[in-house]
């Protein structure tokens, strides 16, 4: 398992593996309306990858690698750990970061494809 | 008439429960007439999208007589890379961008996903009219296009012929309609029920003409989703199987809002149309100039002259020692040093004026031009009576100063048409449901709401006189439909048509009016 995050077009940066389960879902952008008659109808434009990423004890070396790409404004290439596939995604949370004892971090962040 | 749909599943997706939107939004950045190069399909910029289109103007009402709004488009686009900004010059189109986003063609496709594959039909085709671009810090960057169809490319467009005379409306239609050269129309026109005594237009923008001249014969013209331009005479809802059967049934299954409004501003007792038959006068002096012309030597000189009435025959070219002295300073007689030409319109004429002579200045004095005025006579009115006794008292629909409306059998025609439409109320229904893709204005629909009005209920066909389609991410794919039910709109439930109907003693249709 191999993870990578690094900007459109640039070159690859490997990140640690975040925790498993890595927590993914299937976005649908879409609509619904009920009809006249109570049934329901639904457009859809797109399904698309989100990502629930955390990681736990990371050294101050991951650490750092990792925070270098997720401050970053625009979109990015992300590699999951479980697939050979990548995504261009952009961060659609705030980064969280608990700062630990013994100089490590945990790191929490939502990728969206987008 | 309803788009084909042939080869497609449009005709049952539109309404399944749950379905992806199929859509392309393009623009011919380059100008070229296709929409193939690079940079041309912005459908992955575009946030939300809305059409309209109506054969209801707000200010008129029913009668519809020609004045047929041109549809318009309105899209709101990422823009997050300024690739819409004109000052931009990062940006990929900035080269035919950098005075501003205006003329561009555009087209845009919707429909539906049948499985993977993607089901589309054209809903506009037009012109970009503006753009606006802004920003937000919530919201981004964006840029919102405002478009019209192709009837913006006459809209404008102002135009001077020579006086036409006995030409059917859809032949002068079509003729105008050839004007433009870039870009070039595409039109076709139903056979007109009129004959035009004489037409002409002297700088009159070309949509504004057609629409009068489609109003006098009781039609109007359009632009299609695909761009053409169409002029529909009076009986076309009567003829073509998209008008006379219903090409969908809107029933409480697919549909998510229903209205039903009766509108006193649409009901008329009496229906007045006036006419004026025009005639040739005798040959008569049109145009005189004030001024003598000077000429130096070998000089060309062109000079406008206008008329005060329309005119036909003109006396090209003018005769000499009758239509203008053409001397040197010294009064001395030059006549067959002047080369002159008019090029003619109905209402104005364009006189070129050259003194081939090598040394010797002219003057050109007493520079006339003569020929046929067209003269209005009298004018005629015709009133049509309700005969229906819905509305109490007088209300009185005028339909005049039509310079077209030149014979009697066309305000004939006109006023009993008119006053079968207006003197009832008409109920216009309000729908909105999921887009059908392959919908047209004046397509027929058939509308099953039993529930949604006191029993029984709306169970009606209709014509579509409004139709409006929305999308945005996240939000439906609808079309607000504006439906003109058909019940009694015409004097007779079915009438003779040629080619298919028989001459008999009984049972035989009617003729239209």
């Amino acid at each position: 398992m191999t993870t990578k995050l690094y900007r459109v077009g640039q070159a690859e940066v490997t990140i640690r593996d975040p925790e498993v389960p890595v927590e993914k879902s299937r976005v649908r952008i879409q609509a619904q309306q009920r009809t006249i008659d109570g049934s329901l109808k639904q457009h859809i434009v797109a399904i698309k990858w989100r990502w629930r990423l955390t990681w736990d004890l990371l050294t101050t070396a991951e650490y750092g690698t990792l925070v270098a790409e997720l401050i970053r404004q625009e979109a990015m290439t992300f590699k999951p750990p479980d697939t050979a596939s990548t995504y261009t995604v952009v961060m659609t949370s705030d980064v969280e970061i608990a700062n630990n004892e013994f100089d490590t971090f945990d790191v929490s962040v939502t990728l969206e494809e987008v | 008439m309803a788009q084909s749909y042939a080869g497609t599943s449009l005709d049952t997706n539109w309404y399944k429960a749950s379905i992806p939107i199929a859509r392309t939004v393009k623009v011919d950045w380059n100008s070229d007439g296709d929409f193939n190069d690079a940079n041309e399909d912005i459908t992955n910029r575009v946030l939300s999208l809305d059409l309209s289109s109506d054969l209801l103007d707000n200010l008129f009402g029913l009668p519809l007589l020609g004045r047929v709004p041109p549809a318009r488009a309105r899209l709101t686009l990422n823009n997050w890379d300024n690739f819409f900004s004109p000052d931009n010059v990062s940006s990929a189109i900035h080269a035919v961008i950098a005075n501003g986003i205006f003329q561009f063609a555009i087209i845009i496709d919707l429909g539906y996903y049948d499985g993977a594959t993607p089901e589309t039909l054209r809903q506009f085709t037009g012109r970009i009219d503006s753009c606006r671009e802004w920003e937000d810090p919530s919201g981004g960057k964006r840029a919102m296009l405002q478009c019209t169809d192709e009837l913006s490319i006459i809209d404008e467009y102002r135009h001077q012929t020579a006086l036409i005379s006995n030409n059917r409306v859809d032949q002068i239609i079509g003729t105008l309609l050839d004007v433009p050269a870039v870009p070039t129309i595409s039109h076709s026109q139903d056979y007109a029920h009129s004959i035009i005594p004489y037409a002409g237009m002297d700088d009159e923008t070309i949509l504004s003409e057609c629409q009068k001249i489609a109003a006098a014969d009781g039609g109007w013209i359009r632009a299609k989703k695909d761009g053409t331009i169409v002029f529909e005479r009076m009986t076309h809802w009567l003829e073509a199987t998209e008008h006379t059967t219903s090409n969908v049934t809107l029933d409480t299954g697919k549909s998510w809002w229903l209205q039903d409004s009766i509108s006193r501003e649409n009901i008329y007792t009496d229906v007045t149309v006036s006419w004026t038959p025009r005639q040739l006068s005798t040959l008569e002096v049109i145009y005189e100039s004030m001024v003598p012309i000077e000429l130096r030597p070998g000089e060309t000189k062109t000079i406008r002259a206008k008329f005060d009435y329309l005119v036909h025959g003109l006396i090209d070219p003018p005769v000499k020692d009758v239509d203008y002295f053409a001397v040197t300073p010294g009064m001395r007689e030059i006549n067959d040093n002047l080369v002159i030409s008019v090029t003619p319109y109905c209402k104005q004429a364009d006189i070129s004026l050259q003194n081939t002579h090598a040394h010797q200045k002219m003057f050109v004095l007493e520079l006339q031009l003569r020929g046929y005025p067209l003269m209005g006579r009298e004018t005629h009115e015709i009133s049509k009576t309700h005969d229906a006794g819905i509305l109490a008292g007088k209300k009185e629909f005028l339909f005049s100063q039509n310079f077209y409306m030149q014979t009697e059998i066309q305000a004939e025609r006109n006023a009993s048409f008119l006053r079968d439409w207006l003197q009832r109320p008409r109920r216009l229904l309000g729908w909105r449901g999921p887009a059908i893709p392959y919908l047209e204005l004046g397509d027929r629909v058939h509308i099953d709401h039993k529930t949604a009005t006191y029993s029984p209920g709306i169970d009606v066909d209709g014509y579509v006189v409004g139709l409006n389609q929305s999308w945005a991410v996240e939000q439906m794919y609808e079309m607000p439909l504006t439906i003109l039910p058909v019940t009694n709109l015409w004097a007779e439930a079915s009438y003779f048509l040629l080619g298919s109907s028989k001459y008999k003693d009984s049972g035989a249709d009617p003729l239209f009016y």
